[in-house]
């Protein structure tokens, strides 16, 4: 471990200051205990074989914190880690990584957010932000250009996300100054709490806002001036202008909808789940095609650092009866997913004031919606407790939505059940309710159905943060040469279209080379929309370091995440039989696009067995000294001690 | 196999071809085509290249573009995008 310098003002290192590298070498470590600060200089050799995002989030998990510590208690890490390439002129690098221990899973959270918070912490100076301990009283921690400063922060709790940004930009008198903040959500400890960026860009997954509610820590808040430059800019120019000769048509879709232009087709093809898993169509569909939904809604775009294809909208909305504040951004299709089919809901108007008051109170949409949905069906089945029975959210009734948002939010009444997420509340209502959650890992399923994406099902029981659809193998977008995942797999060798239906050696193979790439895009940290490809990426990586960069290496990097991953999984005490998912996975449907299809357990279990052999695990997915020796990650071996 | 099967280009797919909306006077599309070829090789020959996925929905089933046409089937080619 490199030497720990003392507190004070910090500088990046001179080729950063330079222009020359696009790392500042500078890792900022905060107690909030005890409201020191300093700083961590690692060698090149750590940024070259971590590259940051999750390899970096990993990385401090496993070395710092013991196993089994409380993931809301004070010796739990919250790490905000760009990757080598976040914040360079590359398109698709405006992207940080934030990680702890999950309070929803107790497993890895590690989740990515766009917009700007991350270019400009690397602007003033630090690659990452580990933060220990807690606070005594609210605080938030203001840096600019080097220096840290730990603020007091009661007067902006309770603050929803977009009025803390609001608040913070005008005590430091800068509008440019960029914002991650938690809402209401994380300050109640909601285990699904987010956190948010520029009030609109969340990093929603598993909990990671709870985590910052529970050290008191409100906001992070920087400002900048540094460039970030890079050691060999002319071969950074050659993937920049690959990429701006590629966009307009290898990424038309988003330029012209964002993802909330799939929706209508989504739910068509059975991609998103209805009625709680349980219905294949959905009453009102059309009101989700676009050309319907963004007249009605959507006012402006808007785009994240160095992104010339502003996929993100800004929605807007009035009535007599309903008002959708414009600074929340939104609609993303996971939030129309999992706000609308899942809960029956097509209403548009409705879909979007849920996704806003998600933003407004920090809470990841997905899983929001994923317990309301179980709660709604528990509901139908009368299984919920009697006072509760009465106002419980029902399928289809947008007014209970919006009403067990906030309830969750503020964790007011039934809303402190609900709080927990719906692997805890089912365990609270009794064993039969399980038949009616959509998990894995304990974490709420995002909307792309594992019944029709049956190789995404298996990254869902794999994945170390609980089902994720970023970090995976995406079934439906490898069958078409065209695409940018079937271009990849060429390059590795692997043959391409990938067959839709059901699992194979064939699709294990993909499914290792894709995942190893996706995690590879999350310790860069790069927009998965962006459609490189290996070479891309060799290209870039030795630019931004001035290193010889492989294609191998790149993958390498990517199942460095994964096994570092699968170290703290096991280390945590999990084992290879969580390595699924709940029984909704499984269900299969009597109508709709993907009527009768679904893997059972047991081909899930077969595939999980041969993935491990190919990742060089044993039958226990435990990876092998050999496995861990070929990624050099030999140092982590401790973490298997227990076994 | 003989007869047609009836292919149904939507706004949305057509907004991506690199003629757009020119190629058909309607929305939606509907293109009539020989029974018999899979649909992965009926879009080669109308020269339907996207730069991302297309999931067909034949009579209302979601199915793979090796899906070997027959007549009477109606097909709802459906544009697969990027996460979200």
């Amino acid at each position: 471990m490199p030497p720990y310098q003392p507190a004070g003002q910090f500088s990046p290192c001179p080729a950063f200051l330079a222009g020359q590298s696009a790392y500042t070498g500078v890792i900022l470590h905060v107690d909030l205990t005890s409201g020191r600060c300093w700083i961590e200089t690692p060698d090149d050799t750590f940024y070259r074989r971590l590259i940051g995002g999750r390899n970096l989030i990993l990385h401090y998990l496993l070395t710092e914190t013991p196993p089994g510590i409380d993931p809301l208690g004070p010796q739990n890490r919250l790490i905000f880690a760009n990757g080598v390439l976040s914040g360079t002129a590359l398109p698709g690098t405006g992207r940080h990584a934030i990680g702890a221990k999950s309070p929803l899973t107790g497993a890895l959270a590690s989740s990515e957010a766009g917009g700007w918070f991350g270019s400009e912490l690397k602007r003033a100076g630090f690659d990452a932000i580990v933060i220990q301990g807690r606070a005594a009283a609210p605080v938030y921690l203001w840096l600019h250009d080097g220096t840290v400063e730990l603020r007091p922060a009661d007067h902006l709790w309770g603050l929803t996300t977009a009025d803390t940004q609001d608040a913070l930009r005008a005590e430091l008198g800068d509008e440019k100054v960029r914002v991650a903040c938690i809402g209401p959500a994380g300050e109640n400890l909601v285990r699904y709490a987010s956190v948010m960026h520029d009030v609109s860009r969340a990093a929603g997954r598993s909990g990671l806002g709870a985590v910052m509610g529970s050290k008191n820590l409100k906001a992070i808040a920087v400002r900048g001036s540094t460039p970030v430059g890079v050691h060999n800019k002319a071969l950074m120019q050659t993937v920049q202008r690959w990429i701006g000769a590629h966009y307009k048509t290898d990424m038309a879709w988003a330029i012209q909808y964002g993802t909330a232009g799939s929706a209508m087709e989504n739910v068509l093809l059975g991609t998103t789940a209805i009625r709680n898993y349980t219905r294949g169509l959905l009453s009102g569909a059309e009101q989700l095609d676009p050309a319907k939904l963004f007249p009605l809604l959507v006012v402006n775009r808007d785009t994240c650092n160095k992104c010339p294809v502003r996929c993100k909208l800004v929605i807007g909305y009035e009535d007599d009866q309903t008002s959708i504040d414009t600074r929340y951004g939104g609609l993303e299709y996971e939030s129309i997913g999992s706000l609308g089919p899942l809960c029956d809901i097509s209403d548009p108007v409705v879909i979007a004031k849920a996704n806003e008051l998600c933003n407004a109170y920090g809470l990841d949409s997905i899983s929001t919606g994923g317990t309301i949905a179980f709660v709604m069906e528990a509901a139908e089945h009368n299984a919920l407790p009697g006072e509760w029975q009465q106002s419980a959210p029902r399928f289809g009734d947008g007014e209970s939505l919006l009403r067990a948002i906030r309830q969750i939010a503020y964790r007011e009444g039934w809303g402190d059940w609900m709080a927990e997420g719906s692997q805890r509340l089912a365990a609270r209502l009794g064993e039969e309710t399980t038949e009616w959650l959509a998990t894995g890992r304990g974490q709420e399923l995002p909307m792309h159905d594992p019944r029709l994406k049956q190789t995404l099902a298996l990254g869902y029981a794999l994945s170390p943060t609980g089902a994720d659809h970023m970090h995976n193998f995406n079934d439906t977008f490898a069958t078409s040469e065209e695409g940018d995942i079937c271009q990849r797999l060429k390059e590795v060798g692997v043959p391409v279209p990938i067959p839709l239906w059901g699992i194979s050696e064939h699709k294990i193979e993909a499914y290792y080379y894709e995942t190893a790439f996706k995690n590879f895009y999350d310790c860069a940290v790069i927009c998965h929309f962006y459609p490189y490809l290996y070479q891309h990426m060799v290209d870039a990586l030795s630019a931004a370091g001035g290193w010889d960069v492989t294609l191998d290496e790149i993958n390498r990097i990517g199942l460095r995440a994964i096994t570092l991953g699968r170290l703290y999984l096991l280390r945590e005490g999990f084992t290879a039989e969580d390595d699924t998912l709940s029984a909704r996975a499984f269900y299969r449907l009597a109508e709709g696009p993907i009527a009768g299809k679904a893997l059972t357990p047991d081909e899930l279990r077969h595939w999980r067995t041969v993935y491990y052999r190919r990742m060089g695990w044993d039958e226990n997915g435990v990876p092998s000294a050999s496995a861990l020796s070929a990624l050099d990650l030999e140092a982590y071996q401790p973490s298997l001690n227990h076994l | 196999m003989s007869g047609q099967a009836c292919l149904i280009l939507e706004r949305r797919i057509l907004s991506l071809l690199p003629e757009g909306l020119t190629a058909c006077g309607e929305i939606p599309c509907r293109l009539y085509v020989p029974a018999g070829s899979t649909i992965r090789e009926t879009l080669e020959k109308l020269g339907l290249r996207l730069p991302a996925a297309i999931i067909p929905l034949v009579n209302g089933t979601t199915q793979d573009v090796s899906y070997r046409l027959q007549e009477g089937d109606e097909v709802r080619l459906l544009i697969q995008l990027s996460g979200g």
